[in-house]
């Protein structure tokens, strides 16, 4: 095994290989693996871009994507589109949850069109798998608002907001461990003391977003990979004989 | 007192940039030249500026060619170093496709210098290419194949004692050729986000030139080091103005075609400076003596380089053709015209459009700007693009907003009948077997169903009819949540309205399409030139020839190297 898959240990996992991955190079795999699940290009645009943003701040959401994806792939991926009302939205079907990457790109199509979206007991959610995939949409909004965002999810409050560079306060390691729950966003939370703060793109230099790699399981990459592939052609003969060069490469 | 009328003004606003109807056509990309704002001229540029150091910082090649060398590149403020593996590769395994595995050389394009630790880890990692993995200390990842026959009889000559014929080095053009560059996080390798500080890299490619320039320098190092491997003392170097006439080689396949597609905003720049840097000469109202000496210059070495351009391929034979007689008619144009009048320049360009062919209209671009340094060079810092600020939908768009866009931006896809079977004839698909992109029959191919997402007119006609259902006031964000297949395209056309020539307005997947102008517009930005399609969708071409090798950069001239 080459240096560059380093041997790590992890306590939920045990011992795992782990891969460096360049942040655009885990945007393009997680868009790939998007499609191949059954998202349309431009929502699978979208995935790539929440992944690339997460890992931008230390926060690996391989593993939830991947584990999200496949579940969609059993599904009907419409089913888990929001249905858009003033002060409550649910999926179109009552039998499933939340595509929490259809919610937070919703949510920031909307934003701007029902300015009012999260004023007064704000916006909740019936079930949302993964509600920390929202983040890099509210990210967007808050800048919309220039106020901060509350999310409440199973009793914890997360908020985000953009002062000096953005930041999430709250349990953010409760919220990542959250696979499922009701959500409810708003410009008024509880008080919240310690949290992370994670910067925002555009306001801090790229070497401090992004120091260079991040490092992910290579199962997770092999379970989106997997999914990636979905979106490619079985080779025929007609296929490799179109590829190339129509002489020899030796000259 | 002297009244300005509204003509006198006119007279003097600046010519306007060429439209992206006129412009933004394959047929017309498929004919680019590279100008002095190409990449590889913009690293040149910047080096020289910035006094860069360079040198063979370790050569452990043994006698049949095979080791590793080190060559450094000192800038200002940053060292990067070209870490090549030589290799001796059987000619039965020398193909240039992306499915080879093992080639004539491997390099990597290190951050700084590497240590021991550094070169062992690379040294299991590089000369596997795509089945190794890189770090984010590696900027680039690349390999090259021997044009065989060249190289063998350049070899043979040196090790002779004799120069080899100029006339072979300029039909081949080269002794190596990369048959992949990978940069940018590709395969493990450090990002852009991890280079925009940097402000030598903030240009388009340039780590990925300085990575092949450096490369070129190898390759007559290697070349000569063989030839004395074989004879001593007997064996001679590669006379100066020999290898002035090699550049590197690379080998281009369909690889290169999604890229110009999947970044419009990117391509939009690229266009911009390039029109704007048009536009501002031919906005010139006297040309000094200097300018005018400067232009027959360049258009000598316009002259002079198509002469030494070889392509056997039926189109490029005609092209070829067309260019040569073209610029016999623009030196004839030239020496006729009153160069003292007023716009020299914008009165012979307006003559070319109505005269000459694509291909000698678009040369007669590169030879223009080529003069006026002073003038264009400023534009190479808007070659680059944030791609994540236009990312975001605005779902608060109107309807009518976006339906106005598609009417203004892709009239030209939305009169393209699609229900014509030459009009869908092809497919473009990722290959299962070896993650290439391959262009299908739809007819005949199975796999249609996994098109890609290159079919941007097809999907902009999808789009207007779908919106045809749909009230004026609406906002943008209803459609997509009712149509979340056409939120691609909804995103492309809102950036369309702030980014003009983002899309190439031609049918990508018509049946008469050449992919081979996709690949030529994009390599003559790089500053590609002696294009030689092999096939209509493979093409060669040849970086740097006739440009300074690092080991003499500071020892030129300035006027000699062609780079200021």
């Amino acid at each position: 095994m080459s240096d560059s898959i380093d041997t790590a240990s992890s306590a939920a996992v045990g011992l795992a290989a782990t891969v460096q991955f360049s942040r655009s190079e885990l945007e393009a795999l997680c868009s790939k693996a998007a499609r191949g699940a059954g998202m349309s290009w431009g929502m699978a645009e979208e995935a790539g871009y929440a992944s690339g943003w997460l890992s931008g701040r230390g926060i690996d959401s391989t593993r939830t994507l991947a584990v999200y994806l496949h579940l969609i792939q059993e599904q009907d991926w419409r089913g888990s589109f929001p249905v858009v009302h003033e002060q409550h939205w649910q999926a179109c079907s009552s039998e499933q949850s939340l595509c929490p990457i259809v919610l937070g790109a919703t949510l920031s199509d909307y934003a701007r069109v029902q300015p009012m979206l999260f004023e007064d007991e704000g916006l909740s959610m019936s079930a949302l798998f993964f509600p920390h995939l929202l983040l890099p949409f509210l990210a967007w909004v808050v800048q919309d608002l220039h106020r901060p965002l509350y999310l409440r999810v199973d009793g914890h409050d997360v908020c985000v907001r953009v002062d000096i560079g953005l930041r999430v306060l709250g349990d953010l390691d409760a919220l990542l461990s959250i696979e499922e729950a009701s959500v409810r966003i708003s410009l008024t939370g509880g008080e919240l003391i310690d949290g992370q703060s994670l910067p925002f793109d555009e306001d801090v230099a790229a070497e401090q977003l992004f120091s260079g790699a991040v490092s992910v399981l290579m199962s997770d990459v092999d379970s989106l990979q997997q999914l990636a592939l979905l979106t490619t052609v079985p080779s025929s003969a007609a296929s490799r004989a179109n590829a190339g060069a129509s002489h020899s490469d030796n000259d | 007192m002297v009244e300005l009328t509204p003509t006198d003004l006119s007279r003097h606003a600046p010519v306007g940039l060429r439209t992206p109807e006129q412009v933004m056509r394959l047929a017309r990309l498929g004919s680019a030249h590279p100008t002095r704002l190409s990449f590889l001229r913009i690293l040149l540029r910047r080096m020289r500026r910035e006094q860069w150091q360079f040198e063979r910082t370790k050569w452990e090649i043994d006698s049949t060619g095979v080791g590793v060398a080190i060559y450094k590149a000192r800038g200002p403020d940053l060292t990067y170093s070209l870490v090549v593996f030589a290799h001796d590769l059987p000619d039965q395994m020398r193909s240039d496709r992306v499915i080879a595995t093992a080639w004539d050389a491997t390099f990597t394009l290190f951050d700084g210098e590497p240590t021991a630790a550094d070169i062992e880890r690379l040294q299991s990692n590089v000369p596997l290419q795509e089945a190794g993995r890189i770090s984010a200390t590696e900027l680039i990842l690349s390999r090259a194949n021997r044009s065989v026959r060249l190289f063998a009889y350049v070899v043979d000559c040196l090790s002779q004692g004799l120069q080899p014929d100029a006339q072979q080095l300029t039909d081949v053009g080269y002794l190596m050729r990369t048959t992949a560059v990978y940069g940018t996080g590709k395969f493990g390798a450090a990002g852009r986000r991890n280079l925009e500080n940097r402000d030598h890299f903030l240009g388009p490619f340039q780590a990925e030139m300085l990575s092949v320039w450096l490369t070129r320098q190898f390759v007559v190092d290697i070349v000569e080091h063989i030839a004395k491997s074989r004879s001593g003392e007997k064996a001679v170097r590669l006379a100066p103005e020999l290898r002035l006439l090699l550049g590197v080689g690379n080998s281009t396949g369909l690889g290169m075609a999604p890229f110009i597609v999947r970044h419009p905003v990117l391509l939009h720049n690229w266009m911009m400076v390039r029109e704007e840097a048009l536009s501002r000469v031919r906005s010139c109202e006297q040309a000094s003596a200097r300018a005018i000496g400067a232009m027959r210059v360049s258009l000598e070495a316009a002259i002079h380089n198509a002469a030494g351009w070889r392509s056997e391929h039926p189109v490029q034979v005609v092209k070829l053709e067309q260019l040569r007689a073209d610029l016999i008619r623009v030196t004839e144009q030239l020496n006729g015209m009153d160069l003292t009048a007023f716009r020299p320049w914008n009165t012979l360009w307006l003559w070319a459009e109505d005269t000459l062919s694509l291909e000698g209209q678009e040369a007669l671009l590169s030879i223009l700007l080529e003069p006026y340094g002073e003038l264009v060079d400023d534009l190479s810092q808007f070659l680059s693009a944030k791609e994540r600020q236009s990312f975001r939908l605005d779902g608060a768009m109107k309807v009518g907003t976006l339906r106005a866009l598609l009417e203004t931006h892709y009239a030209w896809a939305l009169s393209i009948d699609f229900t014509q079977a030459d009009n869908t004839a092809r497919f473009w698909y990722v290959s299962e077997e070896k993650l290439e992109p391959r262009l299908g029959e739809r007819a005949s191919e199975e796999g249609a169903e996994l098109e890609q997402p290159l079919c941007i007119a097809r999907f902009a006609q999808s789009l207007f009819d779908q919106l045809k259902q749909w009230e004026d006031e609406m906002p943008v964000a209803n459609f997509v949540l009712q149509h979340p297949e056409a939120r691609l395209m909804v995103r492309r056309a809102q950036m369309s309205a702030r980014h003009a020539y983002a899309e190439i307005r031609d049918n990508l997947i018509a049946k008469d399409m050449l992919p081979i102008d996709l690949l030529r517009y994009k390599l003559a930005f790089f500053g590609a030139s002696h294009f030689d399609p092999r096939s209509d969708r493979w093409v060669r071409i040849s970086l740097f020839q006739g440009m300074p090798y690092p080991d003499e950069f500071k020892n030129i001239p300035v006027r000699e190297i062609g780079v200021e």
